[in-house]
């Protein structure tokens, strides 16, 4: 029953008919109920003959009025009507909201502005059967999706072979159009092509195409896989690299989905142990290359995920403070967290540099050919990082020092900070002046804000 | 009644003790009357007790009450009963308690109580939820063939045959056998003599019923105290309630009717002979077309046309052909009012139209031209295409309706204000024209919602039904309103105009579908017989038929001619909002509100198939023009195509099979919907109910919709 006996009572009470027998009210519940039905029956005929699906309050005048009854005015609005609950401990009622509207301010408000007119678009919904795919037709992957239906060519792709044999399967079904598949084998080919033409011109492709949205998976999968297997092929890695850069760089492309896909990879090629089958090949342009790519990872992604950089500055620097970790992998960290900025060579940098030296200046005299070369670079790294902090202090133009005016002074307090094997190296460097007075105001800086 | 007990449900026993008591009051209060000081009730009891007696023939124990209680002015009244109820028909049957149950003394007398109480109870039917109009009809029927028979029994010969003359027709449809030979009885006697009577005497009537339907037959009856009713429901009735709707069904069930008896003879009445021949062509038009047609090929400069003509010269041999072996005879056709030379423009494009025809089917699909309008916010109710697909029509709530040229050119309707003499040619009409740029024009002249629109063959008309209980007709012309039809009292949904124009038809919830012609203010035909609102409404191709569909959840066919009902369709379990008659004339297709499209064999009025896949309530249907699909628009935002080329070859296919396809289509509820193996292809839109689906002479797919936020 729809309408209890109480609330019949309460009804006849505000209208001014104070005690109901149970039996009238038990009758007038019934009734009440089946005039109810009654009405929608006939106001459902009016939403369908409408052509809606929704029983709106015109539709249940218009049913008043056929059954020749007043329509009940005032409560015909554009929008569906919204029922709020409204806060009692006994019976859930609901009630539609009625706001107050202020005249005065309702007759000074402008005109609202004339509705649009009706107007028709014609479109091929199919040709020959086939539905075009056009802007006014939907996507269909999305309606195969809402559907349940198999989509009718389901070709979820095809085993891959990658450079050495191995199988690339995607992890991702869905439809892949034939020209789309030729595409990527095209592409994928052209990668592996020995012709610095041919590979470049894959890249660019890559960089700029816009069709190939529904490819970038299998491209960040191709980069991973490459990664994974082809650890001491320098070349290969160098192609994947330039690949991730190709999906980023392309503006059409949607990739940010894909980023803790590729992120991984790019990782590995900055602080791998080992890049190359030689260590004397030039396998720390490879490096530099991933770390200045995750530096704009960083920068392109870090508004929406907040937690990125300081989670790649976190394992980072955990690879650099490791003393277990090859210099290779130290050198990575450094070039890393340098690209990340300034501020992660103030925080995470200088104040490890002291003991980074000691750690490195054991490994120097090891007197291994690989050691030595390795720690050069590493110095250098570090180099590099101290001159990263110059040009900000330029530019807060605070030196007062010039080249010439170095000293055994500033040389003790430089080696207070870097350590003394850092600080020769600092001033054996060109623009050494400028680093030191870097170095020691950052220092000084540092030094402030703890003590305060 | 403890009899009746046992074979009524629970409720009804709840519902007998309540009768009871209403019962024993009311006719206490009656003889009150007439009695003097005496308890009028005792009186009352002792009278029929006595009635009883003397029907047993225990003549002493009559004699011993009837000096006991001194019931001395009793003797009239009882001859009186005795001769409206002659013991014979208190026959084994006839319980005591029944006896006295269902007594009432004013009914008893009263020789025109059936009639009065059965014309109530129909009315009342009438007037009940649209849900369980179809039970009350049927259980109505057991109670309409018994009233005869007690009338009959009673010797009220006249009374039984005015009974029978004014409400076998409700009947007729499910029972035509039955009733038939029920109506030949004439006297008491014949009762006894005539075996179906015997069959519906000595036998209890299966009905199923649901349980609200049960107790709202129940409780009008007591109410309005329809003792004689309610004792053929308690005597010869066996009421089943069931859980969820009863279905109408055209097959036999077990327990519905007398058992072993075949009770539902719609085969046998949509056996009724109908021809669904194609209209043969007006003569004149015939041998001007072929006149036409060879001054063309027969010129001295053979290029394309003339080459053409000679192709659509044999096309139109081949026609007429057909047309002479399967066409209507002259008698046969409906009258048309003299051609008037459109016709024969109208056929030569016809000719053309078949000749770039795609033949389309199962590995054919159709091209679909789908119009999508915006910014309707839901109060576009219909829309419609002109046949050559020049201009586009819609009706909307604020009772406009607004037409937009197709071919984008700007729409100028023809002055009034003119002199007459200064026209002496095409060229000075044409200069008449308005001198709008505008490519749409808004028509307003109705007072409330449009809901149904049709354009004429030759696009010069346009007709629009609404809410305002009017039909309207518009000249293409001139843009304005030419007549307003006026006939119904409720609103209109539906129109249609016929194939070669003139003639239309109206749906309306007024539970009438009427035929209209344009030059008549009255309706020519009013076609009444749908328990429930008319939704929609299609001229079979020939002109001779008309097709409605209904909240009735059937589909009947009309005979123009006759104004009757010849065929009835069954198996929808919702409301029917759409009919598509194929263009042979042979096959038709409906749908609605229950998510399937049904297709029917229209000789037979059998179901040849079950479409389901549609997820929404269909909106629209069409077939192509060689009738091999079938085309629908749903509000489910999709156009899906059907195959019904295997249909030609098996016709009429009623098997096990089909059986099972309707209980599979039971499961619409849930969101996936098993699909027809007859599902060819689906198309969806972007957020557009597809209201309207049409198929041009080419075959060429036109979709109509409004654009809707979700």
């Amino acid at each position: 029953m729809i309408y209890s006996k109480s609330t019949i009572k309460n009804i006849a009470d505000s209208i001014g008919v104070p005690k109901l027998k149970d039996g009238i009210t038990t009758a007038m519940a019934q009734d009440v109920e089946y005039r109810l039905h009654e009405i929608i029956t006939e106001a459902m005929k009016f939403m369908r003959h409408s052509k809606r699906t929704k029983l709106t309050v015109t539709d249940i005048n218009s049913a008043l009025r056929v059954r020749n009854i007043e329509p009940i005015y005032g409560f015909e609005t554009g929008r569906p009507v919204k029922f709020h609950k409204a806060e009692s401990a006994m019976e859930d009622i609901y009630y539609v909201e009625d706001e107050q509207i202020d005249l005065d301010t309702l007759l000074e408000e402008p005109l609202p502005s004339v509705p649009l007119e009706v107007v028709y678009t014609a479109h091929w919904l199919a040709i020959e059967g086939v539905q075009p795919r056009i802007q006014q037709n939907p996507i269909p992957l999305d309606a195969d999706n809402e559907d349940g239906r198999p989509p009718a060519k389901k070709m979820a792709k095809a085993q891959q072979k990658s450079q050495d044999g191995v199988e690339t399967i995607p992890l991702v079904k869905h439809v892949l159009s034939k020209e789309l598949q030729l595409y990527y084998e095209c592409i994928i080919e052209s990668l592996q092509s020995s012709d610095p033409v041919v590979k470049s011109t894959a890249l660019e492709s890559i960089s700029i195409d816009a069709g190939i949205h529904q490819l970038v998976t299998y491209f960040v999968q191709y980069v991973a896989v490459t990664v994974k297997n082809n650890l001491h092929n320098l070349d290969a890695l160098r192609t994947a690299m330039a690949v991730a850069k190709a999906i980023r760089r392309n503006p059409n492309l949607f990739a940010e989905p894909y980023m803790h896909q590729l992120i991984p990879s790019l990782l590995t090629c900055l602080v791998s142990k080992r890049l190359c089958e030689d260590y004397t090949e030039d396998h720390w342009s490879l490096r530099d290359n991933a770390a200045e790519q995750i530096a704009e990872v960083c920068r392109q992604y870090g508004h929406s995920y907040h937690t990125l950089q300081s989670r790649i500055a976190r394992t980072l620097l955990r690879a650099f403070l490791d003393p277990t970790k090859p210099l290779t992998t130290h050198y990575g960290a450094i070039v890393g967290l340098t690209k990340l900025g300034v501020s992660m060579v103030k925080v995470l940098i200088l104040p490890n540099i002291k003991a980074y030296m000691t750690l490195l200046s054991a490994e120097l005299e090891k007197n291994n050919p690989q050691l030595v070369h390795d720690g050069k670079r590493c110095q250098e790294a570090l180099l590099n990082a101290l001159r990263a902090l110059v040009d900000k202090e330029i530019a807060t133009n605070e030196d007062g020092l010039t080249s010439t005016s170095l000293n055994s002074i500033q040389k003790g307090k430089l080696a207070n900070v870097v350590g003394d094997a850092m600080a020769g190296l600092v001033f054996t460097a060109k623009d050494g002046a400028k680093i030191v007075s870097a170095v020691l105001s950052v220092d000084k800086d540092a030094k402030e804000t703890s003590e305060a | 009644m403890s009899n009746k007990k046992a074979e009524m449900p629970e409720e009804s026993t709840a519902n007998g003790g309540d009768s009871n008591r209403i019962d024993n009051s009311n006719s206490g209060g009656a003889s009150s009357a007439g009695a003097g000081g005496r308890n009028a009730s005792q009186k009352h009891i002792e009278k029929i007790v006595l009635q009883y007696l003397k029907s047993k023939g225990y003549k002493d124990a009559e004699k011993a009450l009837r000096e006991n209680a001194m019931l001395d002015t009793a003797e009239t009244t009882l001859g009186d009963l005795s001769n409206a109820f002659p013991a014979s028909e208190v026959g084994s049957d006839a319980s005591v308690p029944n006896w006295i149950l269902f007594y009432n003394e004013a009914e008893q007398g009263n020789p025109d109580a059936y009639s009065q109480s059965y014309k109530e109870l129909r009315r009342w039917i009438d007037n009940s939820l649209d849900v369980y109009k179809h039970e009350l009809y049927a259980a109505s029927y057991p109670i309409f063939v018994h009233s005869y028979l007690d009338l009959l029994g009673r010797e009220l010969y006249e009374k039984a045959a005015e009974f029978m003359e004014l409400y076998s027709c409700d009947h007729r449809v499910f029972h035509s056998k039955d009733i038939s030979a029920l109506e030949t009885l004439k006297a008491k006697s014949h009762i006894q003599e005539n075996e179906l009577a015997k069959l519906y005497r000595e036998n209890k009537y299966g009905v199923r019923m649901t349980r609200v339907g049960f107790e709202l037959l129940l409780s009008f009856l007591q109410d309005h105290h329809y003792t004689l009713l309610m004792r053929t429901v308690n005597q010869h009735l066996n009421i089943r309630t069931i859980d969820g709707t009863v279905p109408i069904s055209s097959e036999a069930e077990a327990d519905v009717g007398i058992t072993g008896h075949t009770q539902n003879q719609l085969d046998h009445f949509n056996s009724q002979e109908i021809v669904l021949g194609s209209a043969s062509l007006d003569p004149f038009v015939r041998d001007e077309v072929e006149r036409t047609l060879q001054s063309e090929a027969g010129r001295r400069i053979k290029d394309n046309t003339s080459r053409e003509a000679a192709g659509m010269l044999e096309t139109f041999s081949k026609i007429k052909q057909d047309s002479s072996v399967n066409g209507l005879s002259s008698r046969e056709a409906i009258p048309m009012p003299p051609p008037r030379g459109i016709e024969i423009e109208q056929q030569i494009a016809n000719l053309k139209a078949v000749r770039k025809r795609i033949s389309l089917g199962p590995a054919a699909l159709p091209s679909i031209c789908m119009y999508t309008l915006h910014n309707t916010n839901n109060t576009m109710n219909c829309a419609t295409v002109s046949e050559d697909l020049s201009l586009l029509a819609g009706g909307f709530s604020e009772s406009y309706i607004k037409i937009w040229s197709l071919k984008r050119e700007p729409l100028r309707g023809l002055t009034s204000n003119f002199y007459p003499n200064s026209v002496n040619s095409v060229e000075d009409a044409e200069m008449l024209r308005e001198k709008t740029t505008d490519d749409y024009r808004k028509l307003v002249g109705h007072s409330g919602p449009v809901f149904g629109l049709d354009i004429s063959f030759d696009s010069k008309y346009l007709i629009s039904s609404s809410e305002d209980k009017t039909t309207r007709l518009w000249s293409l012309d001139t843009f304005t309103n030419v007549v307003c039809y006026k006939g119904h009292n409720y609103p209109i949904w539906d129109v249609s105009f016929a194939p070669q124009g003139f003639y239309f038809a109206t749906a309306s919830h007024d539970r009438t579908a009427r035929l209209w012609s344009c030059d008549h203010i009255y309706a020519l035909r009013i076609f009444a017989g749908h328990l429930s609102d008319v939704n929609c409404v299609r001229f079979h191709p020939n002109s001779k038929y008309v097709v409605t569909g209904s909240c009735d959840k059937t589909v009947r066919l009309w005979d123009v001619q006759r104004g009757s009902c010849v065929r009835v369709f069954t198996g929808h379990t919702g409301s029917i909002d759409t009919v598509a008659i194929s263009p042979d004339g042979r096959i038709m297709a409906s749908a609605g509100e229950d998510q399937t499209v049904n297709v029917w064999d229209l000789g037979s009025g059998r179901r040849m198939d079950t479409l389901t896949g549609h997820t929404g309530p269909v909106y629209s249907l069409t077939f192509s023009q060689e009738g091999t699909l079938l085309l629908s628009g749903s509000a489910d935002e999709t156009v899906r195509a059907w195959n019904q080329a295997s249909n030609s070859s098996k016709p009429a296919a009623v098997s096990s099979s089909e059986r099972k396809k309707r209980d599979a289509a039971g499961i619409w509820k849930s969101k996936r919907v098993a699909e027809s193996e007859a599902l060819l292809e689906t198309w969806r839109t972007k957020s557009t109910p597809v209201y309207t689906i049409a198929m041009s002479k080419r075959n060429l797919g036109i979709a109509i919709g409004a654009f809707t936020l979700s």
